[in-house]
């Protein structure tokens, strides 16, 4: 990439470096969790709650990198048409294993055929990025469901994760406001969301652009529309 | 879907990086995994056999990246479709590698992967091939009508496969040059979603049906909306130069450049232009960039090295400052140094270098001897004769260094600021900046064509002018003579629009003439006579 900026040249090499080092650490810790015995849970779990902090950590890089697309007016999306079960499969496979391990039932429901025109890289990173926060948070399930639903006479593809953990932070929920809404406090930087919604709001049709939204009902409720 | 037969190959510069993909591999029950750390050696592997996968990193660090690999493999074939190629990327965007339409990745995976992911895709892109093999099949035994239905019956049944069967139906009906229909076919799945690449297709058909204007149109606004689709670039830049728009045509390649900037392709093409368009500086900075993206591939030649070397030479032959052309001739003398590496066994190459060193060493030295001029007239700038410091500006035209001429005639006029004689001496010498001996010649042929003039024999006059034209192009005093001449040929009644035409073009060559000029006066009323004439005619 021509970054004519040298320090966000050197942000992008450092970060990549890292996340270069972070996809190594996570593939030993498979390799050691490989080998352990099946009675080992207690080693089973910490090993998947390092492996759950790395994949965070892994989404906050991705995230900065986008933050970093995002200001230099280069963060595009590629939209296709694309099956949203395929997606779902991914994120699952990706995080199904690793939930399991620490007590949370990772599911989807999903008709096969359910193609959508969308970027699915920027969708599944979005679905990481509330998966991974879903892990942490929930009681013991998190469920991934698509559907299609008119809004104001349009039809709308909708994604949705539920879980039935404690719900969102009022403040998170109110104020999806930009990379200002960062809370070193409660340690939830907000980022990852407002990426989200900067994706969302690239997928474009007639003039609908796609919205994130987030509500508290016998869990945390995120829903991504795209029109 | 047992997967156990497969073959795959893991590019990575990464050491680490590889053996871990490999290992996922294995514990996924594939045992035939190649490694490669480069392109070169992926190349090389994949000339040797054929893969089902290639899981490929888009960085591969110095040298070529996993999207130019991919571009070289597909380009000469050397895999074929049924091959899955993955790009693996850090970020979950697709914009560097977004825009080479034809060599597009089968898939991307977003790294880190887990092991889970990895074998859901391997399956996915198992039952790919299938669902593809008879279309890919009918295309590969030419049988068209077959492929287009079985294309149609993707598109028509598996959602999935669409997007691709889509693109596989409009490039056989474009090689098949129905062009109404490919463009049905577009417009039809434009009609679900507008995309980058259904756009670019369209313009491209305009192309093909050479509606030029209408092209750079839907291009412009095609890169608004996408601009990093770099094909779109490429193509702009090819219609503008069929429009003859040379200036756009390169800077349309030059945007491509600047996003995609490791293409060869490109570098070159930007290089071509630019030697259209007579900017030798411009060449060889692109020659340069495409020198460096030709390294060890095989469009590293003698000849394009030897391109390089002359428009490096020719760039500081027209440099304005000293400063420059000693940076061109500094720079040609190492890529001189390079070309000798690399191709000390091929014989032409060893020529050619030879006599690259001949034109350069004359050029260094001579640059060389023009500063120590310049310098010991500076310093004895008061101590000699006004005529021997014009001497000095033309020895440099003697020469044919127009550009020292001009610097030191800005050294004189700074030391003689109210000498308005001198000033015009040397604005009449550099009205006409060539050689001594060529002033001459010049002044001869001038001299036999004012007489034929007086003898009344106009048209042996023009022969003589044009003669003399020929060796001092700009002389003023000449040219209005010419123009003289001409005017009376037009009063005459021959070839009326044709001299009148000619006499005008070579009073356009007076345009800058400055009115301290002694033949300023004599420009302005032949200008408003040959306008007058001009008139006349045209009435």
């Amino acid at each position: 990439m021509p970054d004519q900026n040298p320090i966000t040249a050197a942000y992008s090499a450092l970060i990549h470096d890292v996340k270069n080092s972070l996809g190594l650490m996570t593939s030993e810790l498979d390799g050691i969790a490989a080998q352990l015995e099946p009675n080992q849970t207690d080693a089973l779990q910490r090993i998947n709650r390092l492996s759950l902090e790395s994949a965070r950590m892994n989404n906050v890089l991705m995230n900065l990198l986008g933050l970093q697309r995002q200001d230099a007016g280069k963060l595009v999306i590629n939209v296709q048409e694309a099956l949203v079960v395929d997606v779902f499969e991914d994120v699952v496979a990706r995080y199904q294993r690793m939930a399991a391990q620490l007590n949370v039932t990772l599911s989807m429901a999903c008709s096969e055929d359910l193609a959508w025109f969308f970027d699915p890289m920027q969708v599944e990173s979005i679905l990481n990025n509330v998966v991974t926060n879903a892990i942490r948070y929930t009681n013991s399930t998190i469920h991934l469901t698509a559907f299609i639903e008119q809004v104001a006479g349009h039809d709308m593809l909708c994604i949705q994760v539920t879980d039935d953990g404690r719900g969102y932070p009022q403040a998170l929920i109110e104020g999806l406001t930009g990379p200002s809404t960062i809370n070193m406090a409660t340690g939830s930087t907000g980022l990852g969301l407002y990426l989200s919604e900067k994706v969302a709001n690239m997928h474009e049709k007639n003039g609908i652009c796609g919205k994130i939204q987030l509500s508290n009902e016998e869990g945390a409720h995120f829903r991504l529309w795209l029109p | 879907m047992d997967l156990s037969h497969y073959r795959c190959l893991v590019v990575d510069d990464f050491d680490n990086v590889r053996k871990s993909i490999k290992g996922m591999l294995v514990r996924l029950g594939i045992e035939n995994v190649t490694e490669a750390s480069n392109g070169q050696e992926a190349l090389r592997a994949l000339r040797y056999q054929s893969f089902d996968v290639v899981l490929c990193d888009y960085n591969l660090g110095p040298g070529r990246d996993g999207q130019q690999l991919l571009e070289l493999a597909r380009a000469e074939k050397i895999i074929s479709q049924r091959t899955v190629y993955v790009m693996i990327t850090a970020e979950t965007t697709r914009a560097m590698v977004m825009g080479a339409l034809e060599f597009e990745p089968d898939d991307y995976m977003a790294k880190p992967f887990a092991l889970d992911t990895l074998d859901k895709r391997l399956q996915r892109w198992a039952t790919r091939k299938n669902a593809i093999e008879p279309a890919l099949a009918a295309i590969e035994n030419e049988d068209f009508e077959s492929a287009l239905a079985e294309l149609d019956k993707l598109i028509e049944e598996s959602p999935r496969y669409r997007n691709w069967a889509q693109r596989q139906k409009v490039d056989i009906l474009l090689d098949q040059k129905a062009l109404d229909d490919a463009k049905t076919v577009l417009l039809e799945a434009r009609e679900q979603r507008e995309q980058a690449w259904i756009d670019f297709l369209l313009a491209r058909i305009e192309f093909l049906k050479g509606n030029f204007h209408p092209v750079i149109e839907q291009l412009q606004g095609l890169v608004l909306r996408y601009p990093n689709f770099v094909k779109a670039y490429d193509l702009l830049s090819m219609t503008y130069e069929r429009l003859d728009e040379l200036e756009q045509a390169r800077h349309a390649s030059e945007e491509g450049a600047h996003i995609s900037p490791r293409s060869f392709r490109r570098q070159m093409r930007i290089g071509e232009l630019s030697e259209q368009l007579d900017d030798p500086g411009g060449a060889a900075k692109a020659f340069r960039k495409a020198v460096k993206l030709a390294e060890n591939s095989p469009h590293e030649t003698p000849a394009l090295y030897d391109r390089l070397l002359l428009n490096l030479e020719s760039a500081a032959e027209r440099s304005a400052e000293v400063a420059d052309e000693a940076d061109f001739l500094r720079d040609a003398s190492r890529v001189l140094d390079k070309m000798n590496k690399r191709f000390k066994d091929d014989p032409e190459a060893v020529l050619r270098s030879q006599i690259h060193q001949l034109r350069l060493a004359a050029k260094a030295a001579r640059a060389s001897m023009t500063e120590k001029l310049m310098d010991a007239a500076k310093r004895r700038i008061g101590d000699v004769s006004q005529e021997l410091l014009l001497e000095v500006m033309q020895a440099y035209y003697d020469v044919g260094q127009a550009n020292a001429a001009n610097r030191w005639a800005d050294e004189l006029i700074k030391k003689f600021p109210n000498d308005k004689a001198l000033q015009s001496k040397i604005i009449e010498m550099q009205s006409e900046p060539i050689p001594e001996q060529d002033k001459r010649k010049a002044s001869e042929l001038n001299r036999s064509a004012v007489q034929a003039y007086k003898d009344g024999n106009f048209e042996l006059a023009e022969d003589k002018y044009q003669a003399a034209l020929q060796i001092s192009p700009h002389n003023p005093s000449l040219i209005l003579n010419y123009v003289q001449a001409l005017l009376q040929l037009v009063l005459s009644g021959n070839n009326q629009q044709e001299r009148i035409s000619a006499a005008l073009a070579l009073l356009q060559r007076l345009q800058y003439l400055s009115d301290l000029h002694s033949q300023y006066e004599r420009y302005q009323q032949l200008q408003s006579k040959a306008l007058q004439i001009k008139e006349k005619l045209g009435a």
